[in-house]
């Protein structure tokens, strides 16, 4: 399986050394012997290496053949049937899983560190929502409605107090929304944001592994300033600061009933990507030690 | 009846049939353990192990050659040994090498004593040759050079590769040539090596 590498870190005299052996041997490629009987014919010391080796050969097939002591037949008395050896009939097969298990292992370690890598990338809008959906479908099945329906509803011709309320569930997700959904005909504040929220992306691994809270604290907290700098779309520009200034309130208080009731029963979120090079590993510790057992039993 | 037939019957139970099977294979496995362990002690109870260990595992044997099979638990007892060895040194294998008894199979009524003596030497020179490689390479010129096993027959007794089977045979090929040059005046004059390099 090596042998390239082998052949790559060989010195010339051994590449030279196997050749003269291979060619006694008749192990060359006609194309090889060729070249090496034309190599040969140019160089006497070659020649006498080549003859140097065949004598020796030929000794060696001079030893003569020892005749046994004894015979090394079996007494039908001592050995009875031979038993079954699951482990030595199997062995090849566990070689093989094992390989197989430790290929796997390593492809899953490099797939979790890429796909690591790529969601550091990711932008903290897709973050914040991505957040925010196993929030809201979780927990609060209208406000998850509602903010599937928001970047459709983000421009402002709607009106229904549950759009409202799912605006005012996560100004965030607006965040979120306007980052992917059609900017408002009508220019707003909000609208300033959005480049923020494309330019600036929250460190998203970092975010993914904190607690759930945290995470939440931190959306929440950026739902709130984001109020306050960017009045709801669904208000018309002509009503009077009351309505202005009361959503963010609501706002704050409704993002803060999803970070209580998330301290008190976290979401399972189990990621397989995880937890697949642990089994993974495991396996692989019980099948080695297997296939090392099994080769030792070997005859 | 093939050997093939006499293998399933072996796995079956029937020591007389395995025994067939091992008066046909102990003269190879033994010469090639007596090569390796370079003892006529230790070569028989490596064969005897092997046979043992052989019959033990026939379930595991499947296919091929049972005489390469043979070999291969052949050589691998070997290393056991010599690994043994290695760790506890016993009795000088020259000292072993040099008992005349067992060279008294060489003894040739049709030749001379001085005939006689010459080839016992020439023996003995070729052995403490061989005794003188690594073991893997002992091995590998063993079947190669003395018992006639192509390359890739090697690379199967031994696992290992056949780019492996080339460089430890020519690497015994050196060393060999390098100590039969020394004892020259033992090699008859067909096979005195020159020493132009």
């Amino acid at each position: 399986m090596f042998d390239f590498l082998r052949n790559w870190t060989k010195s010339a005299e051994d590449k030279h050394q196997e050749a003269i052996t291979a060619y006694l041997d008749n192990a060359l490629s006609p194309a090889e012997r060729q070249r090496f009987e034309q190599q040969m014919a140019q160089d006497p010391a070659l020649q006498a290496e080549v003859a140097q080796q065949q004598q020796t050969r030929a000794l060696l097939r001079q030893l003569p053949p020892r005749q046994v002591p004894r015979n090394f037949t079996l007494d039908p008395a001592l050995y009875g049937r031979p038993a079954r050896q699951p482990l030595i009939t199997y062995y090849p097969a566990l070689r093989a899983a094992t390989v197989l298990t430790a290929v796997l292992f390593f492809f899953v370690i490099g797939l979790n560190l890429f796909m690591g890598g790529s969601a550091s990338m990711a932008p903290a809008a897709d973050m914040a929502v991505s957040q925010l959906t196993a929030e809201t479908t979780s927990e609060e099945p209208t406000a998850g409605m509602a903010f599937e329906s928001a970047p459709a509803a983000a421009p402002f011709s709607v009106e229904e107090p549950a759009l409202e309320e799912a605006a005012s569930d996560s100004a965030a997700i607006e965040l979120a929304a306007t980052a992917a959904a059609p900017l408002p005909a009508v220019p707003t504040p909000a609208a300033t944001q959005a480049p923020e929220a494309q330019t600036a992306p929250l460190p998203t691994a970092t975010v993914s592994n904190l607690p759930r809270p945290i995470a939440t604290e931190v959306v929440a907290e950026r739902a709130a300033t984001a109020e306050i700098t960017a009045p709801l779309p669904t208000q018309p520009e002509t009503d009077t600061a009351v309505t202005n200034i009361t959503p963010p309130i609501e706002a704050v208080d409704i993002l803060t009933q999803p970070q209580e009731t998330s301290t008190q029963t976290p979401a399972p979120s189990i990621d397989l990507l995880a937890v697949a090079p642990i089994g993974l590993l495991v396996l692989l510790a019980l099948l080695s030690i297997l296939t090392l057992y099994a080769r030792r039993k070997l005859p | 009846m093939d050997e093939a037939a006499l293998i399933e019957q072996a796995k079956k139970g029937d020591v007389t049939a395995y025994n067939r099977l091992v008066l046909a294979h102990q003269q190879v496995v033994y010469n090639v353990a007596y090569r390796i362990m370079g003892q006529p002690q230790a070569a028989e109870d490596v064969t005897q192990e092997t046979f043992i260990a052989a019959y033990k595992a026939l379930h595991s044997f499947r296919e091929g050659s049972l005489k390469a099979w043979l070999l291969r638990i052949a050589t691998n007892r070997c290393y056991d040994e010599l690994r043994k060895w290695q760790r506890r040194p016993q009795s000088s294998l020259d000292d072993l090498a040099e008992e005349n008894e067992s060279f008294a199979f060489l003894r040739d009524p049709a030749l001379g004593p001085e005939e006689q003596q010459q080839r016992v030497e020439l023996v003995q020179a070729i052995e403490r040759c061989l005794q003188g490689l690594p073991a893997d390479q002992r091995a590998t010129a063993v079947l190669c050079d003395v018992e006639g096993y192509d390359y890739e027959e090697i690379a199967h007794i031994t696992r290992v590769s056949l780019g492996t089977v080339k460089s430890r045979l020519s690497r015994a090929r050196s060393k060999l040539r390098d100590c039969l040059q020394g004892v020259q005046e033992l090699l008859p004059a067909a096979y005195r090596l020159g020493n132009e390099t």
